[in-house]
């Protein structure tokens, strides 16, 4: 198994910076989740690390060994590409075969070797029946069981997928994530994954690397991170959130909700921002001055594991509060009625 | 009506599914189809039609002896020749042209893209003049090559280059097109999984694009054997040597040789139907070579 090493690694298209002086350590045998919203620099990181990318300036390193300019084929790397890149006119099996019959002469397997080892890489994915389809009549999950397959293939120490369910079914999607953990565990690899989706980075990884503007905002377990957002944009990257507004002294903290044209830049002269998760909000019929919200509720939405409100405080937003089944009951909140809200529990940002 | 249903070129048609919203009136379906149907008619199945009329009007003695005339046979195989020549250079040209264009971004490709279209934009006879100006007597070129002792011009060489020029930009740009939509995730993949950039390119890259590849070449075949224009400046119609069939053609017709000419153009006319019947299948091939597999 191998630690993976990114030591400032930098770079630009252009004038655009991707990767600024990006360090990064990957424990060996870890799956970790590279999360961040869509130009954060994650597919470019990946990229880089398997070599179909260029690095401006930094080094990489696979343990001890430097492949900053070692070329992409002698990495020895498996990469997952988020549309599968299956060869289109190869069969499954020539497809998962393709790795092994590229080595030299002198590293190659037998050829009885060979299909020995795709049918066991196919019966890993759990597809022993597919060898001799073409990728064309495979659907996206096989598709994308496969490629892992292929990747498979050349035993990597480093797995790298590109948003590996991006194009899947929800379903699907949910389904092979649990499944890829559970591969995982059992190829002995450091595996590293491109993702914008939290519930999935949350649900799988050993680590999550949250990126931004092409630097990192946090790194941690996923319960360590949930728990403790170091950002505010952390915290509203891993779910949804209600944000308020801090007014007044530390020990007696007033909270409003962000005005419309507060939204999206610095409230003026609030030093603090508090969130809250929508299942940390409460309601009740009788308001607390500072510490309370009144708002209109403008959605109850009852059909699934909690029942969400949406109440209208006059912000932009509307408030988030996930009641569960029986304190809805208890309660029994109706559109167009006027609750009060306060969060429960909340984490707080300093503005700026 | 599949017949009014619109035509993607190179896409899998779905079952044809009858679509009640998209269907216009039956007069207008009609009219269309009727309309595109007299046109065929007028442009296509009738002159078609005249010409084996006129070759085979006395029976298949006298157009036996056009054929087996030695001018002809020189002309079929001048023809012959020229295409041997002309494919596989274009061809060869085609996957270098497709693979840097369609794979590869870079300053300059869109002229480069521009100028393999040229040839096409220009009329075949500026062709042929370009390569009188450089090449002939009065030529840049005209002078040192006739101190060499070499013929470009009035000679088959000068009718390969001229081909070579009015068909190079068939096979290229069928392959830009494809390998421009493939992407690069597929060498990307190879690349990764260790393939050198040779093996990529000839296990992945090429066969990926290889009905695109042979039917560009099929057009290219078609196209350099029918040529009349470029090849006819160069070619000076020296009988039995420089004559290409459709140069042969048109002297017979010139010298009242009608019933020559005719059985001479049904020869090519031959050799287009083949060329047709074979690109018609390497479309399918490539629209459906998956879904027959599937069975």
């Amino acid at each position: 198994m191998t630690r993976i090493v990114l030591d400032k690694v930098s770079k630009a298209f252009r004038s655009n910076k991707i990767l600024s002086e990006l360090s990064l350590e990957l424990e060996s045998g870890h799956l970790v989740a590279l999360l961040g919203p869509s130009g954060s620099g994650k597919t470019t990181l990946l990229r880089s690390i398997a070599g179909l990318e260029a690095l401006d300036s930094g080094a990489i390193r696979f343990d001890q060994r430097d492949v900053t300019h070692t070329a992409a084929n002698a990495r020895g790397v498996g990469f997952v590409f988020q549309h599968y890149a299956l060869f289109e006119h190869m069969s499954v099996h020539e497809n998962i075969a393709f790795g092994l019959r590229c080595k030299p002469r002198s590293a190659r397997p037998a050829a009885a070797e060979i299909d020995a080892r795709v049918r066991e890489l196919l019966e890993l994915v759990q597809l022993p029946e597919l060898g001799s389809r073409r990728p064309d009549q495979l659907s996206g999950g096989q598709k994308q069981r496969i490629a892992l397959a292929r990747a498979l293939a050349i035993k990597p120490e480093v797995l790298l997928l590109d948003e590996p369910f991006g194009a899947l079914d929800a379903r699907v999607r949910r389904d092979l994530r649990s499944w890829l953990r559970g591969l995982h565990d059992r190829v002995s690899a450091t595996s590293l994954f491109v993702t914008h989706d939290q519930v999935e980075a949350l649900e799988i990884a050993d680590s999550i690397v949250v990126l931004r503007e092409g630097r990192i905002e946090q790194i941690g377990a996923p319960a360590e991170l949930y728990r403790a957002p170091a950002s505010f944009f952390v915290f509203q990257f891993l779910g949804e959130c209600n944000t308020f507004v801090l007014d007044g002294n530390s020990e007696h903290p007033r909270i409003r909700s962000l005005s419309a044209s507060e939204m999206g830049q610095q409230p003026a002269g609030a030093a603090w921002l508090g969130c809250a998760r929508p299942h940390d909000m409460q309601i009740s019929t009788e308001g607390v001055k500072e510490t309370g919200l009144s708002g209109v509720v403008s959605r109850v939405h009852a059909a699934g594991p909690t029942v969400r409100l949406e109440l209208n405080v006059g912000s932009a937003k509307a408030l988030l509060v996930d009641l569960s089944h029986a304190e809805f009951s208890a309660k029994m909140p109706r559109p167009g009625e006027t609750w009060f809200a306060r969060p429960r529990a909340m984490q707080t940002y300093a503005v700026g | 009506m599949a017949a009014l249903a619109p035509i993607q070129p190179g896409l899998r048609a779905g079952p044809s599914v009858e679509r009640p919203a998209l269907r216009d009136p039956w007069w207008f379906r009609a009219s269309l189809l009727g309309a595109c149907a007299l046109f065929l008619i007028a442009v296509l199945a009738l002159p078609l039609a005249a010409v084996l009329v006129e070759a085979f009007r006395r029976g298949i003695g006298p157009a036996m002896k056009a054929w087996s005339d030695p001018d002809t046979k020189a002309a079929a195989w001048l023809t012959l020749r020229t295409a041997a020549w002309v494919v596989p250079l274009n061809a060869a040209f085609g996957i270098a042209a497709g693979y840097a264009l369609g794979k590869f971004r870079f300053r300059g490709r869109t002229l480069l893209i521009a100028l393999i279209d040229l040839p096409l934009s220009v009329s075949p006879v500026i062709a042929g003049m370009l390569f009188v100006l450089l090449f002939g007597a009065q030529g840049w070129f005209g002078p040192w090559l006739r101190d060499h002792g070499i013929k470009i011009l009035f000679a088959p060489t000068g009718i390969v280059l001229a081909t070579l020029f009015v068909t190079f930009p068939i096979v290229a740009r069928e392959l830009i097109a494809v390998m421009e939509a493939r992407g690069r995730d597929q060498e990307e993949a190879a690349l990764s999984l260790g393939a050198g950039a040779w093996t990529t390119f000839r296990r992945v890259t090429l066969p990926s694009a290889r009905w695109a590849l042979l039917h560009g070449i099929v057009l290219c075949n078609a196209r350099a054997m029918g040529d009349f224009g470029a090849v006819s400046v160069v070619s000076g119609h020296i009988r039995g040597e420089t004559n290409t069939l459709p140069l042969h053609i048109e002297v017979l017709y010139g010298e009242y040789q009608f019933q020559a000419a005719f059985a001479v153009a049904f020869l090519l006319i031959l050799m287009a139907v083949v060329t047709i019947v074979l690109k018609h299948w390497f479309e399918l091939r490539a629209a459906s070579g998956a879904a027959e597999e599937l069975a």
